[in-house]
């Protein structure tokens, strides 16, 4: 028993700094209709400002607790609210999330352009002394401050949070905004000003949690508060992100729960190094095939969703026969400019560069079709890159097979961990398959990817680089180049035909309404496993393609961080077109490199220009790209009108 | 505003607005133009409500009757045009200022808080407009008068069957009765004799003082509540005035202009030029769309790109 606890304890801590931040995470869904996947962004953002604020500026620490908690956290909620998520209709469920993920994606990217990449220690306790042992729990098992914070924390935001929920006639509103904007202002409520409350609530609560657990890890590192957020999903989710209450206790079980098997497992075996670390996930699936309340989550809509327009056309379908030949010729111009130029002065540096782009590209085209084309989300694509890219470089470890076959074998096999995914989550939509999608990939992460067996450990597997015959690692050669282009033609023409034929206009209805897909016969769960299958694929060849040029097969190449961030990217693009996907390959590897020649501090601002791109998705779900598109075709057709007007005056007058 | 609203007993009369004679115009809509993004509803609208008075608001399918429901609660912006509540501009006013000045707007459809409990729905309602009394009184007082609500008080809304959502959200409006109340197809989808109920509520409300906008598609019963009818066409005006000629009117715009060009007689005398000259401009004999377009122009994003 005394052993028992011994283990437990020191799991406490950790399992209230999940409780907060999944209560926090229930909160906010009820309050705003958001499931905020940015509210380890904004604990993060208010954690570092006030141990910079105490550390570097040599604040006192209720003076920086008042500023990063009670200014910063609410202040940052407010923001989001005024300039994103009050911009969302309610009932678009991708792009509350994509927006979420930009923000976990970009807020821990801009502050390190902003204050530099320091590491910041030592951040003071705001609640008990750390290092003081206030009592002991049966004889022999200290309590000291870090443990008395967290609990008495998370319980005091628990019983306000619940009580200001339930109790108030504030927390009704919120609740009733939440469901619809539009609705609760017909009963005379002032929605815009209820729901910028919510999420100032919400924003204070993401920085008291924050810049409470900043002192239980050395350093402040925005890593350790998105592997927060994970286990915070699970507690969450388990609660239905409906009982906060289900949900502190999930968060605490899990901590405690983990710490306890640490104790008792030994170190050696396989339960320790690979299904611990996976605990947090494999509780979320279990939530995710048990709660019936998270296959309802995106039923509830707003009854007066017809008030907004509907969405616009993409531009390629509506602009005049006369711009579209000119587009068409244009796109065949530049592909044949590009491989020329690839082929004969672009500097070898540059070339490498754009080959990595042509690979991504590949992988975006999967983002295309699953979620451009079929209307579901998946933050997995990374990892199933990865499964091929890994399933290639075994294959030609141990069988000599040829790094090309092989990686028709691995998108084999990443279809095939996509399309068992698939089937899954089958009864899961919009965020529910969503989140199954991130445990699943958080699961390869932890679990598969850095198994001896499949990587040879972190640093990875070495591959040799041969197609037919020709050395695709020679310096001045092209052939990578090549392989890469003819590849992506390939994949890039495979995508805009599926698009286009039969296949493609079952998942474009599905799309549109799953109801009214099943209602004109189309068969649905298997669409959607045939969606995630060649997506898998796509993800698979894109994948191999990309660990080709790089000699080298590692974990870190496919981390699930990376698949957040690719949906961003694509989603900046446009998501509904293939060359979205290629413009999404090229702008990441351009940007990316044009910044490797500004200072240090702002190699992070890639993924802080995507995740401000993915922004703009909330106002043009069409992707800024394409909105751009629009406007200048529609320019263009201003001026063939004028034109028209001025040499032919006459045949234009209408009755 | 009226501070001390008592609880409501089952006919209860509206509180009188000491600044508005009666007899005055209580709702004047005025060359409303409305549509969503590229697509126009409404081209150019205008009628009033009288103190007291119920006019039903009738037309066939897409003609526009709730985008103008939506446009006088405030739901959707008009392009052009005014809307006037007991005399003061409210156009472009955000919904919860005018729900407090007074208007009551049922939208078509589920209009119910679905994750809220049934008497959840009803508290939030009766917060509304300065009346904050005794709302367990108030509450007693609906489930009163509505029965099955009283049953189902710990249920949520969601799971209530569409009938059900319907008296929800008329007792959400009726539980402080407002002045005017905007009523956008209040029979959809309910049992004859559930409907029968909910216009014997409408009678009462409208013997209590308040003035009815009644949208409905089941043109017989608006009509027998109401003393005056407003016809729409493609977004304009085709009829406005007594009932007793609104049958025609209606028979006439329900089937469509495919008829009444083919036998050239419109009937220049009772209905408006609205919906003839948009009939021309569209070269009189095309099946009528979902929306009202503008005449001369194509449907395409392009066209209003500035407005979205």
């Amino acid at each position: 028993m005394e052993q028992l606890l011994g283990f437990a304890i020191p799991g406490v801590p950790y399992g209230c700094a999940y409780a907060i931040f999944a209560v926090g995470l229930c909160l906010t869904y009820q309050t705003t209709g958001v499931f905020n996947f940015g509210y380890g962004g904004q604990a993060y953002a208010s954690a570092y400002v006030f141990t910079w604020l105490t550390q570097v500026r040599g604040w006192s620490t209720w003076g920086a607790f008042v500023f990063s908690v009670v200014v910063l956290g609410p202040g940052l909620g407010l923001l989001l609210d005024r300039f994103l998520f009050r911009r969302i209709p309610s009932t678009n469920t991708t792009a509350k999330i994509v927006t979420g993920l930009s923000l976990l994606v970009g807020i821990p990217s801009l502050l390190s352009v902003l204050f530099g990449n320091r590491n910041l220690v030592g951040a003071p306790s705001i609640g008990f002394d750390p290092n003081t042992v206030y009592f002991h729990l049966g004889s022999d098992v200290p309590v000291n401050g870090i443990y008395l914070s967290a609990v008495v924390g998370t319980v005091a935001m628990l019983v306000v949070l619940v009580v200001l929920l339930r109790g108030t006639r504030l927390g009704l509103e919120m609740r009733a905004a939440a469901e619809s904007r539009r609705l609760v202002q017909l009963d005379g409520v002032n929605a815009d000003r209820v729901t910028a409350t919510a999420w100032a609530i919400s924003g204070l609560m993401a920085g008291l949690a924050g810049v409470l657990l900043a002192p239980a890890e050395a350093t402040v590192q925005s890593q350790d508060y998105i592997t927060l957020m994970v286990a915070a999903i699970a507690a969450a989710a388990w609660a239905a992100l409906r009982s906060m209450p289900v949900a502190a206790v999930v968060g605490v079980f899990i901590g405690v729960v983990s710490l306890t098997a640490q104790g008792y497992l030994p170190t050696s075996s396989l339960w320790y190094s690979a299904v611990l670390p996976a605990l947090p996930f494999i509780v979320l699936v279990g939530a995710l095939v048990f709660v019936p309340g998270l296959r309802r989550l995106d039923e509830s809509k707003d009854p007066l969703s017809s008030v907004d327009p509907p969405p616009p056309p993409p531009t390629a379908d509506i602009r005049t026969p006369q711009i579209d030949r000119f587009v068409r010729a244009g796109w065949w111009l530049a592909l044949l400019a590009f491989v020329v130029s690839m082929l004969t002065w672009i500097p070898s540096g540059w070339e490498t560069v754009l080959n990595q782009g042509l690979a991504y590209s590949v992988i975006f085209l999967s983002i295309t079709l699953l979620t451009g084309t079929a209307g579901q989300l998946s933050l997995a694509q990374a990892t199933l890159a990865g499964v091929a890219a890994f399933t290639a470089a075994q294959l030609a470890l141990h069988f000599g097979l040829n790094f090309l076959v092989g990686g028709l074998v691995g998108a084999l096999a990443a279809a095939c961990v996509a399309a068992v995914l698939a089937v899954g989550s089958l009864r899961l939509r919009g965020l529910g398959l969503a989140l199954m999608t991130l445990a699943a990939a958080l699961l390869f992460d932890v679990a598969v990817f850095p198994a001896h067996a499949v990587s040879g450990g972190t640093g990875g597997v070495t591959i040799e680089r041969r197609w037919l015959g020709f050395d695709l690692a020679a310096p001045n050669g092209h052939s990578y180049f090549v392989l890469a282009v003819i590849v992506l033609f390939l994949c890039a023409g495979g995508v805009s035909l599926v698009q286009r034929g039969t296949v493609g206009r079952f998942l474009a209805a599905m799309r549109g309404s799953e109801t009214g897909a099943a209602g004109i016969g189309v068969n649905l769960p298997w669409q959607r496993i045939l969606a995630f299958a060649l997506a898998g694929a796509l993800a698979g060849v894109g994948g191999t393609l990309l660990v080709v040029q790089e000699t080298v097969v590692a974990p870190a190449q496919f981390d699930y961080q990376l698949s957040l961030a690719f949906v961003v990217i694509v989603v900046t693009t446009g998501v509904g077109t293939v060359e979205g996907a290629i413009q999404a390959g090229m702008g990441l590897v351009v940007v990316q490199e044009l910044l490797q020649y500004a200072p240090q501090r702002f190699q992070g601002l890639t993924f802080v220009l995507f995740a401000a791109g993915a922004l703009t998705y909330a106002a043009h779900p069409e992707g800024m790209v394409e909105l751009e598109k629009r406007r200048w075709t529609a320019r263009a057709e201003r001026a063939l009108a004028r034109r028209a007007r001025s040499t032919a005056p006459a045949v234009t007058g209408r009755p | 505003m009226s501070a001390e609203v008592p609880p409501v007993p089952p006919n209860a009369t509206v509180p009188p607005n000491a600044t508005v004679p009666p007899n005055a115009t209580v709702l004047e809509v005025e060359d409303l133009q409305a549509g969503y993004g590229p697509y126009r509803a409404l081209f150019g609208v205008s009628f009033t409500v009288e103190h007291g008075e119920a006019v039903a608001l009738l037309g066939p399918n897409g003609a526009g009757k709730s985008t103008v429901a939506r446009v006088v609660s405030g739901l959707v912006r008009p392009s052009a045009g005014r809307v006037r509540l007991e005399g003061r501009d409210v156009t472009g006013f955000a919904p919860w200022r005018i729900a407090r000045a007074g208007l009551a707007h049922v939208p078509e459809g589920r209009a119910v808080f679905t994750t809220l409990s049934v008497e959840e729905n009803l508290v939030l309602a009766l917060g509304r407009r300065g009346s904050r009394g005794d709302v367990a009184a108030s509450l007693a007082a609906v489930y009163e008068r509505f029965g099955v609500l009283a049953d189902l008080r710990r249920h949520r809304a969601g799971t209530l069957s569409g009938g059900q959502q319907r008296l929800l959200s008329l007792a959400k409006v009726l539980a402080v009765p407002p002045r005017v109340l905007v009523a956008d197809e209040l029979s959809l989808g309910l049992a004859p004799s559930v409907v029968d109920d909910v216009y014997e509520n409408l009678v009462a409300l409208r013997g209590a003082g308040a003035a009815l906008l009644v949208v409905e598609q089941q043109v017989e019963r608006a009509l027998a509540l109401a003393s005056r009818a407003v016809v729409l066409d493609h977004g304009s005006v085709a009829y406005d005035g007594p009932v007793a000629g609104a049958m025609e009117a209606v028979a006439r715009v329900f089937a469509g202009p495919g008829v009444t060009s083919a036998s050239g007689t419109r009937g220049a005398d009772t209905v408006g030029v609205g919906a003839r000259t948009w009939v021309a401009a569209r070269g009189g004999n095309r099946p009528m769309t979902g929306y009202g377009e503008e005449p001369g122009r194509r449907r395409s994003w392009r066209t209003s790109r500035r407005r979205s």
